[in-house]
């Protein structure tokens, strides 16, 4: 009990440091841009940030149970592909969404069975679906990209709700509903539990299996989820949608104070750091800083959110 | 008590690490995107120029072009896009311009259809919109700027190597995306040409390195071990050639292939492949000078800007007579072969 109270002071503290170097990017990029502060602005980063946070959202819990899911990008082209290729051959689009959505649902599916059932690294099994997952996008749709959906179908990614984005607004009832049953329900505890010590809840009589496959089910889920508001959005289907995504959503959730060791983390954490990548993003892009550097700062920002906690858990030692 | 001391402690380490990150980036910007920026003064115009992607030769080439165009029309540059030609992250950049409302925008799109949106807000913004290098057809753009039509330069490619390899044989198109207008426009072309004028010349397969160096070189090195009675291989993009020139020529080294058995051409930057050309790996390279079609575009952007218009023919300093067909604007060609490859300084 003792152990729980101090991991959880911890965390707030850890939370406090991000949220102070979030408001110093604000702040910061408020001075240097006169553009940044602008409602506009901060709109367009919302309605950018969609795809890499509702992905952000499985892997925050995946993490936190002790593995990876590195195949992310790929399922969410592969996706994203799989509905244009049925909105193509003159299915509804809505049925489409659906063939998406059931796409990254067997994608992910396949990734819990290895992982889960047959105990396999995940980060080797994800590493292989990552691969073979993005040959099968450019074999399926010969590389070319899908476009021409109907315009009610743009709603998702396009559409503005009283001046915000409506994909935002998703974003953030799904991020609650997530926040929700992390703090609230068994589930997070069996999902802590497996980051922390798989034996101890293997031998609790809790189905270490089971957990884990729903994780990755629901990581292929979102994926595909992010997909579908990715095409919404760019009204286009691109073999190579999705490439690299996963790296962002791994610095969101590393910066955002979750441990690559499992049994440590919060979505809300992952949600500020979500939020510290984008604007740092679009606030050096509206200062024209040159991606080359832009790289190096985001590097360096993790080095320093992931160094900060090291040196802490050195210290409490 | 002491760790909370300590988390405080090593916050405000990380923030004024963050801070100096930020200070020095600031100072770095103007060498990194546009070197105008000190000397043009606040009421400059100021465009936004997005190349596919930053770090291949051939868009640094560019960059020199578009920063020379700033500094000659007095106007601000700023030449920025993602490091790998992805699409979605190439749009949240021209967005994240748009709301620092540029005068204008210079894009070569990674996907034609995807940026129709987002040129459709610009638009709305009375912001100036050209395509160069790559087209998006159907958008709100105003002009492209490109080399030729990619009709005549997929043509030239086509004849280039079917006369090489005596109008008979198997050949390999390599290109940079599968999804861009400009590699399929070219690539199409080229196929035509081929079977209308050298009906014996089978194009076996096309392959896409997504404009990244190591993946085609190992596309390269496919093509020849799948296809072992290869004759030509035509490299579509700037990284294309010099990859494929690269595996044929350790292949010869190595003794499993005859030099000369696969004759090469494509696009490519002369500095990357002057080597090639001297030892006769590749006999004729197809270029435009990447800088003056950037220079175009800011020009371009600069004329539509001040509403003035862009006639047939008009004299662009540096960059000479431009042929204006319609909503396109083309600079012209150049062939590279071993007598003229050392006179390019890009």
């Amino acid at each position: 009990m003792s152990m729980r109270t101090i991991g959880l002071s911890f965390k707030q503290n850890k939370l406090l440091v991000q949220l102070l170097l979030l408001l110093f990017i604000l702040v910061l990029f408020s001075i240097l841009s006169p553009y940044f502060l602008s409602v506009t602005n901060f709109m367009n980063v919302f309605n950018q940030m969609v795809e890499v946070g509702l992905i952000a959202i499985p892997m925050t819990m995946i993490v936190i149970s002790g593995a990876m899911d590195l195949s992310v990008g790929s399922i969410l082209g592969f996706s994203a592909v799989c509905m244009g290729i049925a909105f193509e051959h003159g299915l509804n689009i809505w049925a489409s969404v659906l063939v998406a959505l059931l796409a990254g649902l067997l994608c992910g599916a396949v990734n819990g069975y290895l992982i889960a059932r047959h105990r396999m690294q995940a980060i080797v099994v994800t590493i292989g679906m990552l691969v073979m997952l993005r040959g099968l996008v450019y074999v399926l749709n010969q590389g070319r990209p899908i476009s021409g959906y109907p315009d009610s179908f743009y709603f998702l990614g396009q559409q503005y709700i009283a001046g915000v984005p409506f994909n935002a607004i998703f974003l953030a009832a799904v991020f609650l509903l997530a926040h929700f049953v992390m703090k609230r329900t068994r589930f997070s505890t069996y999902v802590y539990g497996i980051g922390n010590n798989e034996e101890a809840v293997h031998y609790s009589g809790i189905s270490v299996v089971r957990t884990r496959f729903i994780l990755f089910l629901l990581s292929g889920l979102f994926s595909a989820m992010a997909g579908v508001f990715l095409v919404s959005r760019l009204a286009s289907a691109e073999a190579t949608s999705g490439t690299n995504i996963e790296l962002d959503v791994l610095t969101a959730t590393l910066i955002g104070g979750t441990h690559i060791f499992g049994g440590r983390g919060s979505l809300s954490g992952t949600f500020i750091g979500l939020l510290i990548i984008v604007f740092l993003r679009n606030g050096l892009n509206l200062l024209g800083v040159s991606v080359l550097y832009q790289a190096v700062i985001l590097g360096a920002l993790l080095l320093i959110a992931v160094g900060n906690k090291q040196f802490n858990r050195g210290l409490s030692r | 008590m002491r760790k909370v001391a300590w988390t405080v402690l090593t916050g405000v380490m990380a923030l004024s690490l963050a801070a100096c990150g930020s200070t020095s980036k600031n100072n770095a910007a103007p060498a990194g995107s546009g070197s105008s920026d000190a000397s043009s003064s606040g009421a400059a115009r100021t465009y936004f120029i997005n190349p596919k992607s930053i770090g291949p030769a051939y868009w640094a080439a560019a960059q020199k072009g578009a920063e020379q165009a700033a500094s000659d029309l007095n106007v601000k540059v700023v030449y920025n896009a993602p490091t790998e030609a992805d699409s979605s992250k190439q749009i949240n950049m021209i967005q994240d311009m748009l709301t620092r409302k540029v005068d204008g925008i210079g894009v070569s799109p990674n996907d034609a259809k995807a940026v129709g949106p987002i040129f459709k807000k610009a638009a709305g913004q009375n912001v100036q919109i050209v395509t160069w290098d790559s087209d998006a057809p159907d958008t709100d753009r105003q002009y492209y700027v490109a080399p030729d039509t990619d009709k005549a330069v997929g043509e030239l490619l086509a004849k280039t190597i079917g006369d090489e390899i005596g109008g008979k044989g198997k050949v390999a198109f390599m290109v940079a995306g599968l999804g861009s207008e400009n590699q399929i426009a070219k690539s199409d072309a080229a196929k035509a040409y081929f079977a209308a004028n050298y009906p014996d010349v089978q194009v076996v397969t096309t392959v896409a390195s997504d404009d990244d160096q190591q993946k085609a070189y190992a596309n390269a090195q496919n093509l020849i071990k799948t296809y072992p009675d290869l004759r030509g291989i035509i490299g579509f993009a700037g990284g294309e050639p010099p990859a494929a020139a690269e595996v044929v020529e350790q292949a010869v080294k190595a003794g499993t292939m005859k030099q000369g058995q696969i004759a090469i051409t494509g696009i490519a930057v002369p500095s990357v492949v002057k080597n090639y050309i001297k030892d006769g790996t590749i006999n004729t390279d197809i270029i435009w000078d990447p800088g003056k079609l950037a220079y175009t575009t800011v020009y371009v952007l600069d004329q539509l800007a001040q509403g003035k218009e862009i006639a047939d023919g008009m004299d662009i300093p540096t960059v000479g007579k431009v042929k204006v067909d319609g909503q396109n604007v083309f600079i012209g060609t150049l062939q590279v072969t071993k007598d003229n490859v050392d006179s390019f300084d890009f």
